[in-house]
């Protein structure tokens, strides 16, 4: 397992300088990080010339990409214009993405499975045929539009009863530092809730759907029959013999989606103005800094890399059968 | 590096692996824009002296050891928030670490034409210049604290935060990602507002960043914010106009729309071909689905330099050429122009099929194209749409581009409050460097017309060398409508703004300026703290470098720091701590 995962991690070296080097050439080709002052009329020479020296923006991409990989992970990875330092505003961003997107897949994952167990389990049953109505609503209705309806309940509940029970927006109230952890902890749950809600509910029509196919499958295979046969429980049959295996999918899916999301639910983020990565990502695009997006990108593709790894260690878990030779 | 190459390669490589952008470039008008200087007024004014809302500012001929000075009289009272009195020597430091080549200034414009100055006394300074400077009244829009800067790494020392000021609020907080909080100077200097009025009892302005303009409606119906001051657009309007409780103003502002020329174009370098299509656009209607239901006082604009606003606003382009498709079209006929079955004219053997270009995702440029290509379109006029996103229409290559790039551009200048800035857009040859890297044409920086007439470039230049704002004025609207009358572009509309807030707080209202919505936050009552929907974080504080040039930035150091001056909703140049300024000319 370890020289597996080594290998893995070793492979995962030249896949992410390979990528970085396309997108890097692909920033330097399409974005000039001097754009936005050069539309300012009064702007000085020296100001330009300064960025120009700083980032080396008169070499050839390649040279500038080798000055970039060079200050990547130190201080020096500085944005364009104010030459301040990305990581610690990146490290802060996917703090705040990891405490949302962590609920959010746990949430995801035990409801989605859950209900694909039963579905599958009572196919064609009233229980079923709702929740795929309700899954298909999910894949449906488009995850902004999600979010702005549940932003207009809330707010109408609020109008409603003069209780304010979650938030539209934003990680904290700016006054509740000072009335103990404990209202700290509500108030940043009241802030959670809605994100929460959008990106699980996408979620879990995804992954339930698969745990239904993936389920039904399983329990029609022949070790299922054999299970029974000796006499095993109907609910050691399906949890132990069944779901682990019909787990595998779902798996694969949520490992892939899990390092997606660390990159940023850009859209979710957004509306919900959480400060986490996908904002990031959004705010560094409107300000067109090509060094601090670039920065987003090596993290997310070390997220992707590393959650299909996990992905391959999980189907070890899940089913034996499968060696890492 | 260059701005944009236009491969297929890379355009396919922008749209799969980098759809943000696109996504970014459709956000709104923030990136839809450029800047240049097109400009309202300066102070009104009879003869020499001009009045403002609290003292006065004068052009003497008197003595000064060259070819120009300004000496500013500090108001006695003014002081920053430690109780220390903000002198002449704070006006010095601020000039020096402008002018400090190890500092990160993004601009220093007229800065660099003072040669020196003469502290007379604690409380007033005489700044000389190498030349007349006639928009001396934007200078020193930021007075800097040397007690708390000085000996400091200038450049790194208010990334976070603007530790001392001048101004009503002070810097307390900034959590990034989430909030800025100002907190009230309980020793503020001045006795009432910038507008005359008592001092309010607002005691907290939290700054929180939401980007989402329906998050930023929901939040404001649902008293999460007190206010916002987004993007406006009629959808939106109508949506807060609904909301019980909640005010909104609409104003004006020195960002006006237009659609522009490409003289590259050999049927364009006709005279009576763009004033066929002057004359063919309806441009009141275009107004009246765009901008009226926002600002109902909107109107066509006739100027380039003036806004409809301003004193100095004369109409140089509605009563020239006014709306008249019959006219329009025999413009094209009495020319010879030929209508081809498709209907659409030649004109000396060119078809007149134009390329017009603008920003996508923009809705209101949309409409408004459609609504020109409508008209056009009656009078045998072809309008084919060329939109793509900002960072493409301006790029180097297409902003300065020939008329394979294209043939009437659609977008915003955004002004100042002194035409200066904008002088290049009618020069004939650039009066300096394009800046690094920028492949300007051999015409002024601002100019991608390709069109220029020497008059009106002898006359725009001329206005650098007078001071008195009215005769200065009187020049360039004779420069503006010797240059409008050939037509190098069809002004449109000014863009307006919009404010929106809790109707618990008084005193808000809009400004329709760069200076934005706090200009008189020191008046505001009816609520302890007032939360602000910002719908961007600034990258730093720091107001005259590069990373401090967002919005979000100058909006919040309005409310902490001051300047010589500042501007009023209706453009006027007030002073702030000053009580008074003399322009002086030497005596001959």
């Amino acid at each position: 397992m370890a020289t597996f995962i080594l290998r893995r991690i070793l492979l995962s070296i030249p896949v992410l300088i390979i990528s970085t080097v396309i997108i890097f050439w692909g920033m330097t080709e399409i974005a000039d990080p001097l754009s936005s002052l050069r539309l300012l009329p009064n702007v000085s020479q020296q100001t330009i010339q300064n960025i120009v020296d700083r980032k080396h923006l008169d070499d050839p991409w390649y040279v500038q990409y080798v000055f970039w990989a060079k200050d990547l992970f130190t201080e020096r990875n500085t944005t364009a214009l104010g030459n301040n330092p990305i990581w610690p505003d990146l490290k802060r961003a996917a703090g705040n993405t990891v405490q949302l997107i962590a609920i959010s897949e746990v949430i995801a994952i035990t409801t989605a499975v859950w209900l694909g167990v039963q579905s599958a389990k009572k196919q064609y049953s009233v229980f079923d045929y709702t929740t795929t109505t309700v899954s298909f609503f999910g894949f449906s209705v488009p995850i902004f539009w999600f979010a702005l309806m549940l932003q207009a309940l809330v707010t109408g509940l609020f109008l409603w009863t003069g209780f304010r029970l979650f938030y539209t927006f934003g990680q904290s109230s700016f006054d509740i530092a000072s009335q103990g952890w404990w209202a700290v902890l509500i108030d940043r749950l009241q802030h959670m809730v809605l994100p929460i809600t959008t990106l699980a509910y996408v979620n879990i029509a995804t992954y339930s759907r698969f745990q239904r196919a993936s389920m039904l499958e399983v329990l029609n295979a022949d070790y299922i029959r054999t299970a029974r046969a000796k006499g095993l429980s109907e609910r050691t049959v399906t949890m132990k013999h069944g779901l682990r295996n019909a787990l595998i999918p779902v798996v694969t899916l949520a490992a892939i989606n899990f390092g997606g999301l660390l990159g940023g639910a850009v859209i979710t983020e957004t509306i919900f103005a959480w400060p986490g990565m996908g904002k990031f990502f959004f705010d560094a695009l409107s300000q067109g800094d090509a060094y601090t997006i670039m920065s987003w990108l090596v993290v997310t593709a070390i997220a992707i890399i590393i959650g299909n790894l996990l992905a391959d260690i999980a189907y070890g878990w899940l089913d034996p059968r499968i060696r890492y030779d | 590096m260059r701005a944009l190459r236009s491969g297929r390669a890379v355009r396919l490589f922008a749209l799969v692996a980098v759809l943000g952008l696109v996504i970014a470039a459709c956000g709104g008008d923030a990136t839809s824009e450029t800047t240049a200087g097109e400009t309202p007024e300066t102070t009104a004014a009879p003869e020499t002296t001009t009045t403002t809302a609290a003292t006065t500012t004068t052009t003497v001929v008197g003595e000064c050891d060259t070819a120009f000075c300004v000496k500013y009289n500090i108001h006695p009272d003014a002081a920053w928030a430690d109780g220390t009195a903000v002198t002449a020597d704070d006006f010095a430091f601020t000039w020096e670490a402008i002018m400090d080549e190890g500092n990160d200034i993004t601009s220093r414009q007229g800065y660099d034409q003072i040669t020196g100055y003469e502290v007379v006394d604690e409380k007033t300074i005489v700044f000389n210049f190498e030349n007349i400077y006639a928009p001396w009244q934007t200078l020193f829009g930021a007075i800097l604290p040397k007690h708390e800067l000085e000996g400091q790494p200038f450049n790194e020392y208010w990334d976070d935060l603007i530790t001392l000021g001048s101004g009503p609020f002070a810097m307390t907080e900034w959590v990034k990602d989430e909030r800025i909080v100002l907190t009230r100077n309980a020793d503020y200097w001045a006795s009432a507002g910038v507008d005359g009025s008592a001092l309010g009892d607002v005691q907290q302005v939290v700054i929180t960043f939401l980007e989402d303009s329906q998050t930023q409606v929901q939040a404001l119906r649902g008293q999460e914010i007190d206010m916002f001051y987004p993007q406006p657009q009629v959808s939106l309007v109508e949506e807060v106009g609904a909301i019980e409780g909640v005010e909104w103003e609409a104003g004006l502002g020195p960002i006006w729309e237009h659609f522009d020329f490409n003289h590259d174009n050999p049927a364009l370098q006709n005279l009576y071909v763009k004033q066929a299509i002057a004359q063919g656009i309806n441009r009141d209607a275009i107004v009246e689905a765009i901008v009226k239901p926002i600002a109902a006082n909107a109107e066509a604009l006739g100027n380039s330099v003036w806004m409809t606003n301003s004193v100095y606003y004369e109409d140089h382009f509605n009563s020239v050429f006014p709306y008249d498709p019959v006219a329009a079209e025999a413009q094209l006929t009495d020319n010879g122009c030929t209508k081809g079955d498709d209907g659409i004219y030649v004109c000396d053997g060119e078809r007149l099929s134009f390329e017009w270009a603008t920003t996508a995702g923009n809705e209101g440029r949309e409409l408004q194209f459609e609504l020109a290509q409508a008209d056009l379109k009656a009078i045998g006029i072809e309008a084919i749409a060329k939109f793509a996103p900002a960072a493409e229409v301006f790029s180097d290559e297409n902003f300065y581009g020939d008329s394979t790039a294209w043939d009437v551009f659609n977008f915003a200048w955004v002004g100042s409050p002194d035409p200066a800035g904008g002088n290049t857009l009618y020069y004939c040859n650039d009066a300096g460097e394009a800046p690094v890297g920028q492949e300007a044409l051999d015409l002024g920086l601002l100019n991608e017309l390709r069109f220029c007439d020497p008059a009106v470039d002898e006359l725009i230049r001329s206005t650098d060398g007078i001071v008195d704002p009215a005769e200065r004025a009187a020049v360039y609207n004779e420069a503006d409508a010797l240059w409008l009358s050939q037509i190098p572009l069809i002004p449109m509309y000014q863009k307006p703004t919009f404010f929106a807030w809790n109707s618990t707080i008084q005193g808000p209202k809009d400004n329709a300026t760069q200076i934005g919505p706090f200009w008189n936050i020191e008046t505001w009552t009816g609520k302890e703290t007032v939360i602000y929907g910002a719908d961007q974080q600034p990258e730093s504080m720091q107001i005259l470098e590069p990373d401090g040039n967002l919005f979000a930035a100058g909006l919040i150091a309005t409310a902490v720091l001051q300047g010589a001056f500042t501007v009023t909703p209706d453009f006027q140049y007030v002073p702030q701590l000053i009580s008074s300024a003399e322009a002086i000319v030497p005596g001959s």
